[in-house]
């Protein structure tokens, strides 16, 4: 990894910063890129970054997942800015389509990993305040619970139901349209 | 009950976190659930009932799917069908039993026709068996649909199935009705208290000389207010009477009005009711716009701009928007967005960016004004929507047709 910050380097490297993992791994990603999360934002605006930001909270297993997903965004947030002041509505809109037509297909194939590996990403999403990951996380996770019972809810995630057996019966004839 | 929540959570092993991830994250996959599946996972446990119930989670859920609202348009439909009656004498009056479909507007790419997009799904229904005769336009408000009739006000939300009957009006009686009754009335929402409120006209006198109802005020209702439920005068009088028979706009936590019509000439103005002071004002209309030759309509726009569209020639159609920000209108200006060659009056249900043209509706015809062609398309046509558990329309007449957002607001205390 090149040590950012060193001397003749500095200036190519300026654009750089480099991501610690909780097992020590160093990513090094442009600022574009890991600007996406608002955390390091602030820490770059607050002149923190020197000598790396350690994220004790990540896995390098994530924090490579959480990479590939921001480099993909910040790419397709800068072709719009781009060529948002080069193209005529039309254009734009046409390229605008485009670029969600191919983010659309990215986030579907991101979004193909086991349930365990999903929520690291929410829980590094939400350390991390990416909006557009922790929409895309989230949203994932509530189509697959949507349509199912509050008895397979509890079991998919170990929830103890605490309601009385009244209590439960009354909430159920209230709410039984939403049953059918 | 405590003792087995810690017990059980000690037991997760590293496999299993994740309830932990549940209860960090709960609210935020909560919030981005239908309706329906919230409903039924009040019985999850404690905690999520609480959670789905907590006022501050409602109104979070509800801006989510009104931002959904921007990327996909969706409108709740009323088909009202006509019944022969026999009460004092036979005639006809609307159907008493108030059905509410729902219906996606579906992006238009090039090919597609109203054959792909005519499938409204049900949403919810009741029977007031014969309590009204005639219906008003009905108006949305998150989540919540308004339908004045001409014997009783009823507020509906749609989503979670709820509704309610307001009482009769105390300075206006519909059931009294007569010559003084004014069909005047809307409901929209107190930013300052976050209750919702509905608001109806009435005459305070009559003109000796001319025989006509002058001197309006206004009452309030608080919807699942501490009040118990009874109608408030409110202090202060319109600066003009509005058009007896109407249904307020809202936007923002403001009713809109238009005033009757020889002040409306003179006074080149709409009547606004801020919901959180109590106060009303006027809205000048566009300068271009001529309220004594021009026919114009109101509507609101993403809950967030008030629209005006208005016949300006006999072939052309304008429309005005008006921002509506909850400190108040004082800085808001008309912006004229389009002028296109459609006739006839048409409400304004959608502009670009968040539909692909300009969404119109008047009576059973939902249409699309596709910019880039200056033509106007069907889109779909009310009376030959497939409604998804529909009985067989026996004389279907006519139709309220408005924007929808779901939503968990709850309308009983």
């Amino acid at each position: 990894m090149a040590s950012a910050g060193s001397g003749d380097e500095k200036a190519a490297a300026a654009a750089m910063i480099t991501l610690i993992s909780s097992d020590n791994e160093k990513f090094e990603v442009t600022e574009a890129t890991a600007t996406l999360s608002q955390t390091i934002r602030h820490m770059i605006e607050d002149g923190c970054t020197d000598g790396g930001v350690p994220l004790p909270n990540v896995t390098s297993k994530i924090l490579a997942r959480v990479i590939e997903y921001c480099k993909k965004h910040a790419t397709a947030a800068a072709g719009e800015e781009g060529s948002s002041s080069s193209f005529s509505d039309a254009a734009f809109l046409e390229v605008d389509r485009a670029f969600l037509e191919e983010l659309e297909e990215f986030d579907d194939a991101f979004l193909e990993v086991d349930r365990a590996t999903l929520f690291d990403l929410i829980l590094a999403a939400n350390y991390l305040d990416i909006k557009g990951l922790l929409n895309l996380t989230c949203q994932k996770v509530a189509d697959s619970v949507k349509g199912k019972t509050p008895e397979q809810i509890r079991e998919m995630y170990n929830i103890v139901n605490d309601l009385t057996p009244e209590e439960e019966a009354e909430i159920r004839r209230e709410t039984q349209w939403a049953f059918e | 009950m405590e003792v087995q929540k810690t017990s059980a959570k000690r037991n997760i092993t590293a496999a299993t976190r994740t309830p932990e991830l549940m209860e960090e994250l709960v609210t935020e996959i909560l919030v981005r659930l239908p309706v329906k599946s919230l409903r039924r996972f009040e019985s999850v446990c404690k905690a999520w009932r609480s959670t789905i119930s907590d006022p501050v989670f409602i109104r979070a859920h509800l801006r989510r799917s009104a931002s959904n609202w921007e990327q996909n348009p969706c409108f709740i439909i009323n088909p009202h069908t006509m019944e022969q009656v026999i009460r004092e004498e036979e005639c006809w009056a609307f159907s008493s039993h108030l059905c509410f479909y729902q219906w996606q507007l579906r992006p238009q790419h090039g090919t597609s026709s109203c054959e792909n997009n005519n499938v409204a799904t049900f949403l919810h229904a009741k029977d007031f068996d014969g309590e009204f005769n005639s219906l008003a336009y009905f108006k949305h408000c998150d989540g919540l649909v308004f339908a004045p009739t001409d014997t009783r006000l009823y507020v509906f939300n749609p989503a979670t199935r709820e509704s309610i009957t307001l009482p009769d009006g105390y300075l206006n009686s519909l059931r009294v009705g007569g010559q003084g009754c004014c069909y005047c009335a809307g409901l929209g929402l107190d930013p300052g208290t976050g209750k919702y409120k509905v608001v109806q006209a009435f005459y305070r006198s009559v003109d000796p000389d001319t025989n006509m109802w002058t001197d309006m005020g206004m009452e309030v209702f608080t919807i699942a207010g501490d009040d118990g439920g009874v109608w408030r005068e409110i202090a202060s009088n319109p600066p003009y009477p509005v058009v007896r028979s109407q249904t307020a706009v809202t936007v923002n936590g403001f009713l809109f009005w238009r005033i009757a019509k020889h002040h409306q000439e003179r006074s080149r103005a709409i009547l606004h009711l801020s919901l959180e002071q109590e106060e009303f004002g006027i809205t000048r209309l566009p300068d271009s716009l001529d309220p004594s030759l021009d026919v114009f309509i109101l509507d609101v726009l993403c809950g967030r701009d008030l629209c005006l569209t208005a016949c300006t020639s006999v072939t052309v159609l304008t429309i005005w928007t008006l921002p509506v920000v909850k400190e108040g209108l004082i800085n808001s200006q008309w912006v004229r967005r389009y002028s296109i060659e459609v006739m006839g009056p048409w409400h304004t249900m959608s502009l670009p960016p968040f539909s692909d043209g300009i969404i119109l509706w008047a009576g059973d015809t939902v249409c699309c004004y596709d910019l880039a062609t200056s033509e106007l398309g069907i889109l779909c046509e009310l009376h030959r929507m497939r409604y998804e558990e529909a009985p067989k329309w026996k004389n279907l007449f006519s139709f309220n047709f408005n924007p929808f957002t779901e939503s968990l607001v709850r309308i009983t205390s």
